[in-house]
């Protein structure tokens, strides 16, 4: 009988039962609803090295797929399984911070090396880490770079005003420091489908995921258009225009559209952006076959829920939405006490 | 005799209903406020496992997973009217792709079958 455990202790499992029923016979509370492979609510995650049972991963996005989640109501084990709750943490690592350079007046790169004894290159460009300082102080950045055989990782801070984390790491910028790496996490990630037409879209440090997967996609040969859409206040909010612009003369099926909400257009000023306006109005009038496109969108919150929405309503498929709202940790205006 | 969910054409025809139901639903302000969830993928995934039982597909759903699945949005006030709404698009959605009104009527019968638990009633 193969050996089944969930969160690392062994439970009884009998000849072509379920993980779900397994769990349950043994006192695991283990979400469930449909019990048939539909409606998702017993979603779990094989460990590392483990591979789902075939058939469970019915329905499920391909970025989940790919991550090992699967069904437990569906899953009926015939070999070793190591199963997770789906939010569990994942594990941590030291780094060192390498660099810290600048991008723009309020957005720097930080590069971090992971400890000698550590390989984290098992993570996809566009996915998250959570960064934590030696005193507990914890936010989380994604992922722009690809991954190296020396495993350094790379990711953009926006300063934000009376935020504690980008402050130390703009203001101080601790080039030596050693920190913890959590994860990584996230479902921005490039899924090496060639021939899927992707459109990116991203506000401020928002461009950091997409510029990994866009990465991503092009080390891979990907063969089908990238539209990328970079949208900021003004021009100031725009950052890595040259690297940006550099990628679309070397790769024809890459195009880039810099946005601002404000400014004005001109045609003879190389700097000027591509488009002025409100950033969902442009894509929405520039992209056609919208059903067949992968979209994914990363950056402020307030745009990324409501272009996610106002894509799928104009016929976008949801399976095909990725999203990375970046919600900012700051205690509300009042507060005595800081975040944890 | 087959089930309205075979003759519409199964799994496949139920995934791409749910996308329609579900669309419905967020361009409709009497209903939208209770599906305009952040997680718009988790809230879907529901909406096809209710989709598959009401049109007679598989499923194992018991009265007691009805009423803890609706509990939170009794709580913010989901009463017999906004079931009605749904009934209505789910009727729309289902003419849309084929289904004859004598179809769905039986689905709405199924689903009128449900809405006490589902009212927590």
């Amino acid at each position: 009988m193969p050996r089944l455990t969930y969160e690392g202790n062994p439970i009884p499992l009998e000849p072509g039962q379920t993980v779900l029923d397994a769990a349950l016979a043994s006192g695991i509370d283990l979400p469930c609803s449909c019990r048939n492979g539909v409606c998702q609510s017993c979603l779990v995650k094989a460990e590392s090295g483990f591979t789902p049972p075939l058939g469970s991963q019915k329905g499920l996005k391909a970025s989940l797929a790919q991550r090992g989640y699967f069904l437990a109501c569906i899953a009926r084990p015939t070999e070793n399984l190591a199963v997770i709750p789906p939010d569990a943490e994942a594990g941590s690592f030291d780094a060192t911070i390498t660099a810290v350079d600048t991008l723009s007046p309020t957005v720097v790169r930080v590069r971090f090396a992971p400890s000698a004894s550590v390989q984290f290159s098992d993570y996809r460009p566009g996915q998250f880490v959570t960064l934590l300082r030696d005193d507990g102080l914890a936010r989380s950045y994604s992922i722009a770079n690809l991954p190296s055989a020396e495993g350094d990782i790379e990711i953009h801070v926006r300063r934000i005003e009376r935020g504690r984390m980008s402050s130390w790491l703009c203001d101080d910028r601790p080039v030596g420091a050693t920190v913890q790496l959590r994860g990584p996490a996230g479902d921005c990630f490039y899924l090496g489908d060639p021939d899927e037409p992707l459109l990116l879209v991203g506000t401020g440090t928002g461009l950091a995921p997409l510029v990994g997967i866009a990465r991503d996609a092009l080390t891979h040969s990907h063969r089908a258009p990238i539209h990328l859409y970079h949208g900021a206040l003004q021009r100031e909010g725009l950052y890595l225009q040259s690297e940006l612009r550099a990628l679309e003369a070397a790769y024809p099926s890459f195009s880039v559209t810099l946005c601002t909400l404000n400014g004005e257009a001109d045609p003879d000023d190389p700097d000027a952006p591509d488009g002025i306006g409100k950033l969902d109005e442009l894509v929405l009038e520039r992209t056609t076959g919208l059903p067949a496109q992968r979209i994914y969108i990363c950056g402020d919150p307030g745009f990324v829920h409501s272009f996610r929405k106002r894509l799928f309503i104009a016929g976008a498929r949801m399976n095909a939405i990725h999203a990375d709202a970046f919600e900012i940790a700051l205690p509300p205006a009042g507060a005595t006490q800081p975040c944890a | 005799m087959p089930t309205l969910y075979e003759s519409l054409g199964g799994e496949a025809a139920i995934n791409q209903a749910v996308e329609n139901f579900y669309r419905r639903m967020l361009v409709d302000d009497r209903v939208s406020h209770f599906f305009d969830d952040t997680d718009m993928d988790k809230q879907m995934a529901k909406q096809a496992g209710f989709l598959t039982m009401v049109t007679g597909g598989p499923n194992n759903y018991t009265g007691k997973d009805m009423r803890e699945g609706h509990k939170h949005l009794v709580a913010r006030g989901l009463n017999d009217e906004h079931v009605d709404i749904v009934i209505e698009h789910l009727g729309g959605t289902l003419l849309d792709m084929g289904a004859s009104p004598e179809q769905v009527q039986q689905v709405a019968d199924l689903a009128n079958s449900v809405r006490d638990e589902v009212l927590n009633r």
